[in-house]
């Protein structure tokens, strides 16, 4: 194991990854470090590898519990919704049979959005573009 | 999509860290007809920024990064939709958010934002 000293502010880092480990602040016991890393780079502490809880990535933001799972799912279904929509565009007049699976897979998408999403509540009612359900 | 009019002229600058949401909007941005131009961090987005011409248009994936244009009076004055996973923040907005989508966003709503905030 290679071992470095660093003082508070101080990084470390892993270029080929890429990714930068800051030493943000110590106290007796406890040393806080901030990642930076691709999102896809899983990072994960050691006792949550035992199965007590899931993997964060870098992209992640420490929050409340619940809202990670929530911003997660979000990232995810907005990403399914994109793909899905190049996808159509791509496709244009396909065949009928196509356009069906296309339309059958965007009202799941649609349902799941219905059932796992549901607005924040501390947006900006005069900034939000509200989609339809 | 196709209400849309094609603005060749147009470009948007799109700030989003999530490589294949980047990747795919920006995909669908230019098929639509809009000139994109990409970054994946903060940093990224400052030097594309500072380019001439800058963006007629910006879209950013975080509340966090809503300061892109502080200290340059044209920047300030770009149009920034905010598509976001997450609430805003309590404290005071940058004054050019001209709205807010959540995500998952519908490809449409996002469009039409984007058609009624262009110059």
């Amino acid at each position: 194991m290679l071992v470095l000293s660093r003082r508070p502010d101080e990084k470390i880092l892993l270029p080929t990854v890429p990714a930068v480990i800051k030493v943000i602040s110590t106290q007796a016991g406890l040393v806080r470090i901030g990642i930076e890393a691709p999102a896809h780079v899983p990072i994960v502490r050691e006792e949550l590898c035992r199965g007590d809880r899931t993997t964060r990535t870098a992209s992640e933001p420490a929050d409340a519990p619940g809202s990670d799972l929530r911003h997660a799912v979000r990232n995810r279904l907005n990403n399914l919704v994109l793909g899905l929509t190049l996808l159509r565009m791509q496709l244009g007049d396909c065949d009928p049979n196509v356009q069906t699976t296309l339309a059958g897979i965007e009202d799941e998408l649609q349902a799941l959005r219905r059932h796992v999403v549901s607005p924040s509540s501390e947006t900006d009612p005069d900034l939000v573009v509200r989609t339809p359900a | 999509l196709s209400l849309y009019p094609r603005r060749s002229l147009s470009s948007i600058l799109l700030v989003e860290d999530d490589d294949f949401g980047r990747e795919t909007l920006g995909h669908i941005l230019e098929t639509v007809g809009y000139c994109v131009q990409l970054a994946a961090t903060q940093a990224e987005a400052f030097q594309r920024l500072h380019r001439a011409p800058p963006p007629a248009l910006i879209i950013l994936n975080l509340w966090e990064r809503t300061d892109l244009g502080r200290g340059a009076p044209l920047l300030e004055r770009i149009p920034v939709i905010v598509v976001s996973a997450g609430a805003p923040p309590s404290r005071p907005r940058a004054k050019n958010i001209v709205a807010h989508l959540e995500k998952p966003v519908a490809v449409t709503d996002l469009l039409a934002a984007i058609h009624a905030h262009l110059r």
